[in-house]
């Protein structure tokens, strides 16, 4: 058994040490909101938060994540970054077939952790390990700008 | 006038949707519930394409209702009322036939929801059908300043006859067809909870990773599977032959246990049918034919 503590929420895995932590998530956690895309890094369709950093869950060991903060697509919209980005999502009806969403919305909330007030060079520099074969990016953009103002918004009042 | 259906050749769609004891269904793509809500039923997968918004446009426009009480439910497998009526008697997606084939259909399916609602609404009131309207989800008698949602007037609906014609708008009449409507799924979409054929998960249900011939038309002549039949939570392994492909399946309890598996078994190919030509002599050939 693998100890885990996913969302805020601690749970035991019985997987093997090896298995991506994208697996045990999705097949032994029950967190399917995490994507299985290439399953080789470089696609971003797995991307998770782990210690606060964006991870690619598909190449990361289960092993390692033992005992670290974990959070996913399912936790990102409790926090106070990830509920503006969820909204702006709908807003700007970012997703159309929605498979890689969960690794945008993911990457763009480790995005506005460190950077409140990012440039289009900014989103496109974080957002490039993201892919999305429907070419969602100008939406993509447009509502990680959208979600930094509602964040400067509520700062300010 | 169109003709909806004839007695004695209905439609299999004329067959209710799968519904709770209370709501009102009278077709196989509409469900009217006690809360409100109108459930209009898919019977095309959304891919991206934003099926699961276009095509309840098409019936909740000829219902007349408010776009805040549409909620869209993938149909179940049932070719009788969910055929494409493109594909022949198959239920299927694909070549653009989502909206055309359903089109007349779903505008039939609004429209006799509709005629229900007015006619459980007149009754009830005691006026004229004829005096009777509907907007964004209201069912009105203006003389008489009564309205009802069509929640109120579900149980009701649902003790009307099925009419056998309806009455279709006018596209100048439209609301929601050729209008922009919020996606319905979108929410979903962005916070996980969107169900992905990959996140499908049903009792006892194995994953199987398959190794594919390296050669159009090689088969399986022998595998070696000993190590990985004896991994943790590996089901099986099977070699499979279908009219396109030769390989060896390998069955697990979960996507890892069975990838490692796969790993460990080694494939022995008979390509004596195999296609062999090199992508040198593909063009070499190439050049030849167009010369």
């Amino acid at each position: 058994m693998i100890r885990l503590k996913v969302n805020g929420r601690a749970i035991e895995v019985d997987a093997e040490p090896d298995t991506p932590l994208l697996w045990a998530l999705r097949d032994h956690a029950g967190l399917t909101g995490t994507k299985y895309g290439c399953g080789k890094a470089p696609c971003g369709a797995c991307m998770v938060h782990l210690g606060g950093n964006p991870t690619l869950s598909c190449v990361t060991p289960v092993a390692m994540a033992a005992g670290r903060e974990i959070t996913t697509i399912e936790g990102i919209g409790q926090t106070p970054v990830g509920r503006p980005l969820e909204q702006a999502w709908v807003a700007e009806e970012v997703p159309q077939c929605g498979y890689c969403q969960s690794g945008q919305i993911m990457s763009a909330a480790a995005l506005l952790v460190v950077n409140k007030a990012p440039s289009d060079a900014d989103i496109d520099a974080a957002m490039s390990i993201n892919l999305c074969r429907c070419g969602t990016y100008q939406r993509i953009r447009g509502a990680i700008r959208r979600a930094a103002q509602a964040l400067a918004g509520a700062r300010k009042s | 006038m169109l003709p909806a259906a004839h007695a004695e050749t209905r439609p299999g769609w004329f067959q209710p949707a799968d519904a709770a004891p209370g709501d009102f269904s009278p077709n196989a793509f509409v469900r009217v519930a006690p809360d409100n809500t109108v459930t209009v039923i898919a019977k095309h997968l959304e891919m991206g394409r934003g099926t699961w918004t276009g095509l309840p446009t098409i019936l909740a426009d000829e219902l007349d209702a408010d776009w805040s009480q549409i909620r869209v439910e993938g149909a179940p497998a049932d070719a009788r009322r969910y055929r494409n009526l493109l594909f022949g008697g198959a239920q299927g997606t694909g070549g653009s036939t989502a909206t055309p084939n359903s089109w007349m259909q779903l505008r039939e399916a609004g429209a006799a929801a509709r005629a229900m609602l007015v006619a459980a609404a007149a009754a009830q009131w005691g006026v004229p059908a004829a005096e009777v309207s509907v907007a964004r989800g209201t069912v009105r008698h203006a003389a008489s300043q009564r309205e009802a949602s069509f929640g109120e007037l579900a149980d009701a609906a649902a003790k009307q006859p099925v009419p056998e014609r309806v009455r279709l708008k006018d596209r100048s009449q439209f609301v929601f067809i050729g209008h922009a409507v919020p996606r319905t799924d979108a929410v979903a979409k962005s916070n996980g909870s969107a169900l992905f054929t990959q996140d499908v998960k049903l009792p006892g249900m194995m994953t199987a990773m398959v190794i594919r011939a390296p050669r159009f038309g090689a088969k399986v002549k022998r595998f070696e599977a000993g190590a990985a039949r004896k991994m943790k939570r590996v089901a099986e392994v099977v070699a499979f032959e279908t009219p396109v492909a030769s390989g060896v399946a390998v069955l697990a309890e979960d996507f890892w246990s069975a990838k490692k598996a796969r790993d460990a078994v080694t494939v022995e190919w008979d390509e004596s049918r195999a296609f062999k030509r090199s992508t040198d002599e593909t063009m070499a050939k190439y050049r030849r034919l167009a010369a």
